[in-house]
Formats: C-alpha cells, structure tokens, sequence
C-alpha cells in the first residue's frame, strides 16, 4: 500500500468543510439552547399554557362596566391573549387560561365583578373558572348551561 | 424521471424545448386572467395578480416587504412568519429593491420565469421525451395548479432546485448538486433532505464503482469534493437557523410556530386514515380531506415508482418529503405534492408514454386549469 500526499486543493477542501461543520454544530448547539422570554417558553417550546399575552394598552377607567359582547365597546386593548369575538353571546375564552388587562394609576382597593356563561361543548357538565389578578388568586367558581350564569366579586389591595 | 446522460452536450435543450413552455405560459396567463374576469367581472382587471394571492401567498408579499417579525408579533397574534422559509421571499424583496414595482406583480413575473427555467432544466429528467415534456411544461405553466408556479409560492423555487439537485447528482457531480442543495434547504424545510439523497448517491456509486461494500466509509471520506458536498447542501437551514436565533432568541422557532396553527404532530397514517374517511357533503363528489389524502397516496405511489426503477435518491427524498409534512396533518398536501419534482416528472413520463393518453391529459390539463382557478378564486381549501 502507497499513501500519496494529498493536494493542497484537497487539504484546503477539507478545511472548508471542517469550517462548515463546526459553523452548523455551533448553531446546532444554539437553537437547542433557546435564548427567549418566560412567554414564548410557555406557549411555543414547553406548551404549558395556550395564552401567548400581547401587548396591550389595558386603557381603562375605574367604574366603567365593559360590554364584551357583540355591539359593545371595542375591548381588544383589554385582552392580551385568550379570547375569540366578540360573537353575538359574548366574547368566548378558549384554551386553558384566558387574561384581561386593566391598567390603573394608583394602587387602590378594587372591586372585580365578572359576569360569565357556559357554553354547552363536548366535555365536561361543568367548566371550573379560576380568577386571579397580578399573579393572586382570587378563588374559583363554576359555570354551566343549567346555571348560566355566575357572577365574582373581590377586592385587593393593588 | 430518468437520469442525465453523462455527456452534457445529449441533454443540451433543442430549440422546441426553448419555445415550447411559452407557449404554456401564453395559455396559462390567458386561462387564469379570463377566469378571474368570469369569477370577478367587477373588478379592474389591474387586480388580476392581487385576486390570485391567497392563503400563504400574502405572508410571502409581507416577508419580502418588510422581512421577518419580531417577537411579540407587531400584529399581535401567535402566528410569526418565521414558519416561512427565506430564501425565495427575500429574493423577491432584494429584487423589489432595484425594480420598484408592486411586491406581487414582481413575484408573479418572477415565478413564471422560474418556472419556464425548471421546465426546461427538466428536459433530461423527462428522458428528452417531447410528450412527457409537453404534458410537465403544461401541468407547470397552464395546468390547474398552475397557480402555485405564477403567483407567489415557494414551490417554484423548490421545484427548480430540486431539479438542478437531481440533474447534478445523475453525473454524480456532489458539489453541484449541493450548492443547490444549500438554496433548497432554506426554501422549503423538507429541502434540507436533500442532503440525504446526495449521502446516498454517494453510497450508490461508491458499491457501483467498486462492486462492494467494503471500506466505504473510508472511500467517502476519501473524496475531499464530496465530504464538502455533504456539509454544504444543509447550509441555507442552519444559516436560517443561526438567523431565528440571533433574530428571536430561539433556531428552532420555525417548528415551534406551528403550534400557532394548530398542528399537531402524530402518525402518518392517522391522517391519511381520517382524511380518507372524511365522506363528502352537500352533495360533492369527494370531500376536501379526501383530495389531500389522496395527493399523498400518489406522492407515496410515485415513491414506489422510483423505487422500482432503482431511482433510490429520488424515492428516498420523496418518501421524506412526503411523510414530515403528513406526520403534522394533511393541509397543504396537494400544493407539497405538486412543487415535488420526482413525483410529476415521473407521472409526466408514465402519461405522455401513448398518444391518447397524451392527448387526454395535456386535454384536461388545460380544461382544469379553468375550473381550479375559479376553485381558487372561490376559497376551495383543499387548494390551500
């Protein structure tokens, strides 16, 4: 057997291939090590929410009751992610969590009313609502078809 | 789809093969223009390319306006754009840079020059055969999916490049076919198997050469040209890769995007299964889900094709190309089947092997394009 010296043009081909490969490892590396918000982790790597939060204004001012449904107020600036509508029964939550938006001046004592509805689907008799505000829970309640309609009140110190 | 012939000059194009397309690219614009008018007779007929741009076509005319979203999306939803591949949108934008004209008129005319250029770069694929050529100059430029190759789709960049791929690899010249290769694979995201098919013509000619399979891998890596092949025609993915990364933080956000659209990854055959026994309503012939399971049976038959005439690079980047895209649902399957050269090359030889058959096909060819640009037109989401 004979072992020939290999070409420069070869040795410069392999180079550039070496260059090449260690390049894509890298950024192989990279994209499995995602540099990306808290959000974007939730809903498009790891899926442990279905709420992708958009921006939004939350304009809003105090004791002003919000119609959600077809022929209200326009609210997108209210709902940063988990809504559908308005359609003409009101504006459906759909997925796993659902967040509205209220941007107040001042920390005050605050009164949240909601009124909500169940909407028959295949799926449980029943749909357990959990409500929070700035990451506080403020408890649960249940709505269905037969009971309509559930109304929430709480205040917190904000 | 036969192989190239080792003498460039026996597949260097006639002049039919030159003037043949335009002739399909006269009757297609005239087909899908005077549909338009019967579908829209209201309105100016200046709005010809606009009505045509549906579904994925309008992100690719955003794309090449204003490139890729940020994260959060400007518009607010979930769906960022970094599901589409670059490299066609943003050589529309680049274009659009030194040629100032409406992003759709410009992609359009771009498209159908692409278009006419993978036609006649696919006369050897066709066996230098006229019948076959007619029948795919047909199907690409007048056929009723024609639409996918005129407007502004990546599928006729992909077909193009598919096509320089397996013209290269049937002379086995590796480099060639993986700088265009490279392209591909930031075009479509199944472009980047092609990277597979070229391993495995390098494999194919190693045991042709040698008569066995012994020290293959040595032989491989033996071939300077053809180890740089192997991590050139990848390229355009990680390059787009390293973008999304430095772009949004994340490489892999063309995959994860997709929970935007809510597709879900699961078994091939589930779908093709569900999509199968969607019965149709309304009195239709065939349901939606049908038409798309069935444009992946005929991808996955053309496979067989190939197979069985020992085109194992083909077959095996069809096979691939195919069964990603079904493993996250049938959408779009028609329009994927269609910009798959291998499968309509194929096809365009087995139909244009006799007169009649000829006859009949480039017939309905040309009746379909009619009827499927008013489907078009009209939303028909098998099209989509």
């Amino acid at each position: 057997m004979r072992l020939s010296r290999p070409s420069p043009a070869a040795i410069a081909t392999y180079a550039l291939a070496g260059l090449l490969a260690i390049t894509e490892l890298v950024v192989l590396w990279n994209a499995i090590h995602p540099n990306v918000s808290d959000d974007f982790r939730a809903y498009y790597i790891d899926h442990t929410t279905t709420c992708l939060p958009q921006k939004v204004t939350g304009d809003y001012t105090i004791g002003t009751e919000v119609d959600f449904r077809s022929g209200g107020a326009d609210t997108r600036e209210l709902r940063p992610c988990g809504w559908e509508g308005p359609a003409g029964d009101g504006m459906h939550a759909i997925g796993q969590a659902s967040r509205l938006r209220f941007a107040i001046s001042e920390p005050q004592d605050l009164t949240l009313m909601l009124e909500l509805t169940g909407v028959t689907l295949p799926g449980p008799p029943a749909q357990r609502v959990q409500v929070s505000a700035n990451g506080t829970a403020f408890g649960e309640i249940e709505v269905s078809p037969t009971k309509p309609t559930a109304s929430h009140s709480t205040s917190q110190q904000r | 789809m036969y192989s190239t012939q080792l003498d460039p000059r026996a597949d260097r194009p006639t002049l039919w093969v030159w003037l043949l397309p335009l002739v399909f690219v006269v009757t297609g614009t005239l087909l899908r223009f005077f549909a338009f008018r019967y579908a829209q007779p209201d309105a100016e007929w200046t709005s010809y390319f606009d009505a045509l741009c549906r579904w994925d076509c309008e992100w690719y005319v955003r794309m090449a306006e204003t490139g890729y979203d940020r994260f959060p999306v400007p518009s607010r939803i979930a769906a960022g754009n970094w599901a589409f591949f670059p490299f066609y949108p943003m050589l529309v934008g680049l274009v659009g840079k030194l040629i100032p004209i409406p992003t759709i008129v410009l992609a359009s005319g771009m498209s159908i020059v692409t278009a006419y250029a993978a036609v006649v770069l696919a006369w050897p694929l066709l066996g230098r055969n006229i019948r076959a050529y007619a029948l795919y100059a047909a199907f690409m430029l007048s056929g009723p999916l024609s639409i996918y190759f005129t407007t502004f789709f990546t599928e006729v960049m992909f077909v193009l490049l598919t096509t320089i791929v397996f013209r290269a690899l049937g002379r086995s010249d590796y480099l060639g076919a993986a700088l265009a290769s490279a392209l591909l694979s930031a075009t479509r995201i199944v472009g980047v198997f092609a990277s597979l098919a070229i391993g495995l013509q390098a494999l194919l000619d190693y045991r042709t050469r040698t008569g066995s399979w012994r020290g293959v891998v040595g032989g491989l890596l033996g071939q300077p040209r053809l180890v740089l092949a192997i991590f050139l025609s990848p390229l355009g993915f990680f390059a787009y890769m390293a973008f999304l990364h430095y772009w949004i933080g994340d490489g892999l956000a063309f995959s994860h995007v997709q929970r935007a659209w809510a597709r879900v990854v699961a078994n091939p055959v589930f779908y093709l299964w569900q999509g199968l026994t969607t019965w149709p309503t309304g009195g239709a012939w065939v349901s939606n889900a049908q038409i798309l399971a069935l444009a992946a049976i005929g991808g996955l038959i053309a496979t067989a094709v190939l197979a069985f005439r020992r085109q194992w690079p083909a077959a095996l980047f069809v096979f691939v190309a195919t069964v990603i895209p079904l493993a996250a649902g049938l959408a779009s399957m028609l329009r994927f089947m269609a910009g798959m050269p291998p499968v309509t090359i194929t096809l365009a030889t087995l139909l244009g092997r006799y007169r009649v058959l000829f006859a009949i096909t480039l017939a309905g060819l040309l009746i379909g394009a009619w009827f499927t640009t008013l489907a078009w037109l009209g939303g028909n989401v098998a099209l989509v």
